[in-house]
């Protein structure tokens, strides 16, 4: 059986630091994009969700940090929560202008995360899963989030990550706890990392990807998943919230067809305490 | 017999294959097994003979071998068994076990190998697969050695080797060597962009073909060597450090969490546009091959403070405070530290995390730090430095080289020479700035380790006698005159230092060794020369930029230690009367190819038109035989008609063929006895072929031509005489051309001095040349 996660990346339309090495953000159209996500996502998925919530150096400085001190998105965040839903953070550490990016320093990513993790918590919230921009999950954060107790990274796309330079390919394209010395294979660290949907030949971009892929391939790609794995194993799908109005219906075709198929839902938290409990048992 | 062993009952605490295994497990096998890791340096080679397990042991073929010794350190002493890694033309294997009965050498003919070949020495799929199988039916005794430490065996050997071999290189002849090099410097100057090509074709005008362009680190290296010789250019040398300190594209600010800075390691053209910009590719390292921030920040301390340019230091103070950032809380510092966005580019190093540790990265940290303490005198960059060499020197006997990661093509553990230089230099160093005796000690048995990459075997065809081949198994077997250049500047900082003629000996030695290499013509030398097989050793590619500050650094090193000017004794100071100017002409001859027709517009018009028009505008008129490339032609630069008088100058343009907008100018200046000519076209003008700098025309018929210098290939001066009798000496003095010209041809009363290889006008705009004439009174 393969529990399907459905991640959503509550990114905004306008960060566009390596490409267009600068950032906009608008809030009312992000505010509309992510409470369209979250509606959709909850009401098809019984909630069972999982929010990424993105932080970067250019919200903080010139949005306060808004995903994470609005009273607006707090009451959202609040509601995915209410809902059987869980929340994770989504780090963005790069100058806007694409000048350099901030994966590689400990000190800071500590500092980021601890950070979060406070104002979550003063929200009377906890980030159960992380996911780092671009895929960039690297060594340094593994024992940081051990630290902080949020013990699921969902980074593993199965394939080189442009712009942090990650090398996913050889990584297992089922959940393992990851190494202190190479994240992209199997160790003894607490945190547990759960792949994209994919294939040994559909990685990255032609897995699980909601706005990067047909429905038919979409659901085509899911019997292939569930038709190779042997035994318990889970992965995710993964959403982006400033797409959602183009990837509206595709999404609510393919959930509803999921469940029509018997996909089990789970949230991030339920999938660590299954691997936890076999990795103690 | 094809099978020879060696077998000693204790257990050695440390245990050398020269250049491929350096391990302090008591598991030999398993040690050995180990270092197979596989990565993309993997095939660049044109063959490779893969390990064979057999009964639990596995088998390594002798051609990777380095130094052909194999050495076990035991607690009370050192046993050498040295054997031959090549016999007549075959190779055999050999194996290092431990069992109950203690360790075992093998030495075996008996063992097939896996091989695979291609016939690019560059990456790329393997083209075929067979079974090698060494035909020996006997193979020699080996001989046995012992000493009470591993290093006095190492160095029983050297003495051995280099015994025969008396005053090993001349003065002159380094002088000559840094003459070319610096020349060489001039010929990849791209005029266009302010910075030198990373690698040239050694003959052809032709841009080097891949999107790795320059290296910064590189750069910072050319300009500290190039300052260290008398007859560079030092506005040159000015600007790119400069460029490379003040360029905004080429180094970041981490705003984000404080003022520390951080250069990247290539300059590219990717953009699609001419102009560099600055980019990372494989990781951001501190040192080694693509080039790093420590290595960066070193050489540009090194360079202010040796011309006292201090405005640079404050960006350069940022950088050397980056590396004080990321050192590791034990003084290690990470393999890599991810800050710039990759491109995209797979091959880059993914291991990275408190877990990674870079050696070779460490030590060259290691060194900017002790170069940020002599300029800015700051005693927390001294102690990082100690910090950071305590923790990465190994401590006596165990000397086992992993973790590396200096050299891209080398897998992350595996082991290699050049970060063991780096090591070597960083222990140096710390001895010149605390003059603590256990940094000297140190150095001195790093200096064995290193000496232990050299080939030191022969085969028949092949010389790669003397040289570094430096890694355990990525990239090999190669050799490497970078590294034996590295390795050659280190021995001499040794010889200094401890006043040991051994490693005055050896450095002379390994510089001789890669000076062999360097291009007679040019002053240029490839990165890297491939074995293919024992049939003969071939260049890896263009010649490169990187190779040449190497190779000055050792000459300077060399000539540093002889008391001796690092310039051509023979500085060629001007004597003799002057030619009278107005009885010269002189001007310059440019061949291209002519170009296009402009007939695109034609061709649309055509393709809008009735099918049978076309066919009948083709045929009458012949249009498309029109946009094809005309045979060649040749298009002079007329002659100034009477050369200008001296301190003036006359200035004289043509325009090209087509009536385009591009020209080309030619000037000439008479000062003295010198003259100065500048020959100027537009950057990347793709059509020139040939270019004679200067022509000169006499007024009388010429008799006879005479070199009567020559620096390698490049003839530095010649004699002419005339039928009436008049005699003349003309010497090239300096310039972009380099040196000299490559060939001379006289032609009634005009001399022509070919400088087309040299001139490399695909990048540059401008050629210009210094000379002098003379008359000649012997």
């Amino acid at each position: 059986m393969v529990r399907l996660l459905v991640a959503v990346e509550c990114d905004y339309a306008g960060y566009e630091p390596f490409t267009a090495n600068r950032c906009t953000y608008c809030h009312s159209e992000s505010m509309d994009s992510v409470r369209r996500a979250l509606d959709l996502v909850l009401s098809e998925c019984n909630g069972r969700a999982a929010f990424l919530i993105h932080t970067s150096p250019y919200i903080r400085r010139n949005w306060n940090d808004v995903f994470y001190t609005s009273p607006d998105y707090l009451s959202m965040w609040n509601e995915v929560v209410a809902q059987g839903g869980e929340l994770g953070l989504h780090l963005h550490e790069e100058e806007p202008d694409g000048s350099c990016l901030y994966y590689g320093y400990p000190e800071h990513l500590e500092k980021v995360v601890s950070d979060h993790v406070r104002l979550l918590e003063e929200a009377g919230l906890r980030a159960a899963c992380e996911s780092t921009g671009y895929f960039g999950m690297n060594e340094w954060l593994v024992p940081i989030l051990e630290a902080h107790e949020i013990l699921v990274n969902l980074d593993n796309i199965g394939t080189f990550t442009r712009f942090t330079g990650r090398n996913w390919a050889e990584a297992p394209s089922r959940p393992y706890f990851a190494d202190r010395v190479d994240v992209a294979r199997k160790g003894d660290s607490r945190v547990l990392m759960i792949p994209l949907g994919m294939t040994d030949c559909c990685r990255g971009e032609d897995g699980l990807m909601i706005g990067r892929n047909s429905l038919r391939y979409l659901k085509s790609l899911w019997r292939e998943i569930r038709s190779a794995s042997s035994g318990d194993s889970a992965c995710y799908i993964w959403v982006e919230a400033h797409r959602i109005r183009k990837d509206e219906r595709r999404l609510v075709s393919l959930l509803r067809w999921l469940k029509s198929e018997g996909a089990e839902l789970a949230t991030p938290t339920e999938v660590y305490d299954s691997y936890a409990a076999a990795r103690a048992g | 017999m094809a099978y020879r062993e060696f077998q000693d009952k204790r257990t050695p605490v440390y245990t050398i294959v020269g250049g491929f295994m350096y391990d302090t497990s008591p598991d030999l096998g398993r040690a050995l097994k180990r270092w197979t890791r596989r990565y993309i340096g993997e095939n660049y080679a044109y063959f490779r003979l893969y390990e064979t397990a057999v009964g639990g042991k596995t088998y390594r073929s002798a051609i990777y071998t380095k130094m052909p010794l194999c050495i076990f350190q035991f607690a009370d002493e050192a046993v050498g068994i040295r054997y031959s890694p090549v016999v007549d033309d075959q190779i055999p294997s050999v194996s290092v076990w431990a069992g109950d009965d203690g360790c075992h050498f093998e030495y075996t003919a008996e063992i097939s190998h896996v091989m695979k070949s291609k016939d690019a020495p560059h990456l790329g799929s393997w083209q075929r697969e067979s079974v090698y199988r060494p035909r020996v039916s006997s193979l020699p005794e080996l001989s046995v050695v012992r000493a009470g430490k591993w290093w006095q065996i190492v160095r029983r050997m050297v003495e051995a080797e280099l015994a025969d071999r008396h005053d090993i290189i001349e003065t002159k002849r380094v002088q000559e060597a840094l003459s070319m090099a610096g020349a060489f410097y001039d010929r990849m100057f791209d005029v266009v962009n302010g910075v030198h090509l990373e690698t040239v074709y050694p003959d052809r005008p032709e841009p080097y073909g891949g999107a790795i362009f320059n290296h910064p680190s590189f750069e910072a290296c050319r300009v500290a060597s190039l300052c260290r010789l008398s007859n560079t250019n030092h506005t040159k040398c000015d600007r790119i450090a400069r460029r490379l300190v003040f360029d905004e594209t080429l180094s970041a600010e981490l705003h984000e969490i404080g003022p520390y800075r951080i250069w990247h390691n290539c300059f590219d053209t990717l953009r699609g546009d001419s102009a560099l910009y600055g980019c990372t590719t494989y990781g951001t390292g501190y040192s080694g091959y693509p080039g790093g921030m420590a290595t960066l920040v070193r050489k540009l301390l090194e360079y202010g403070h040796s011309t006292g340019a201090d405005d640079l230091f404050p960006r350069l103070k940022q950088g050397a405070d980056w590396l004080l950032l990321v050192q590791r809380e034990d003084g290690s510092f990470p393999f890599t530290v991810p800050t710039f966005a990759e491109l995209g580019n797979p091959l880059e190093k993914s291991i990275t995390g408190p877990e990674s540790r870079a050696l070779g990265g460490a030590a060259e940290a290691a060194r900017a730090l002790i170069w940020a303490f002599r300029v800015f005198d700051e005693r927390a960059y001294l102690s990082a430095a100690e910090k950071a060499v305590q923790a990465i020197n190994p401590a006596p006997p165990f000397y086992a080289f992993r973790g590396y990661g200096d050299l891209r093509d080398a897998s992350e553990y595996e082991t290699d020479a050049s970060s063991g230089i780096q090591l070597t230099n960083a222990n140096l160093e710390l001895y010149e700035v605390t003059h603590r005796r256990e940094y000297l000690e140190t150095a001195t048995i790093l200096g064995y380790y290193v000496l232990t990459w050299h080939i030191w075997w022969r085969a028949p065809g092949i010389d790669p006698y003397g040289f570094i081949d430096p890694m355990a198994e990525s990239f090999c077997p190669h050799v490497s005159p970078w590294a034996t250049s590295l390795a050659s500047e280190l021995y001499s900082r040794l010889y200094a230092a401890t006043d040991d003629s051994f490693w005055q000996k050896a450095a002379e030695f390994a510089f001789a060794r890669a000076v062999s290499l360097q291009n007679p013509v040019t002053g240029g030398i490839s990165e890297a020369y491939n074995l293919k097989m024992l049939d003969e050793i071939t260049i890896m590619g263009g010649e490169s930029a990187m190779t040449t500050w190497g190779l000055i650094d050792a000459g300077c090193a060399i000539l540093n230690n002889r008391r001796e000017p690092f310039a051509c004794s023979e500085e060629r100071a001007v004597s003799g009367k002057p030619v009278v100017a107005a009885d010269v002409q002189v001007g310059a001859l440019v061949v291209l190819v002519r170009a296009r027709v402009p007939v695109i517009k034609w061709r649309r018009v055509l393709r809008r038109t009735k099918g049978w028009v076309r066919a009948l505008v083709k045929t009458v008129f012949c249009i498309r035989g029109v946009s094809h490339l005309r045979s060649r032609s040749g298009r002079r630069v007329a002659p100034v008609p009477q050369s200008p008088a001296g301190g003036q100058e006359r200035v004289l343009s043509f325009t090209a063929p087509g009536g385009c907008k591009e020209g080309m100018s030619f000037t000439a200046s008479v000062g003295g006895t010198t003259m100065v000519l500048r020959l100027a076209a537009l950057a990347h003008d793709r059509r020139i072929r040939k270019v004679y700098l200067p022509v000169l025309d006499f007024g009388s018929e010429i008799a006879a031509v005479e070199p009567v210098g020559k620096i390698g290939e490049t003839i530095t001066a010649c004699a002419v005489r005339f039928i009436d009798g008049r005699r003349l000496r003309i010497r090239f003095l300096h310039g972009t051309t380099g040196l000299g010209v490559a060939a001379i041809q006289a032609s009634g009363r005009r001399l022509m001095c070919d400088v087309s290889v040299k001139a490399g006008w695909q990048y540059g705009g401008e050629c210009y040349q210094v000379l002098s004439l003379t008359t000649d009174e012997g």
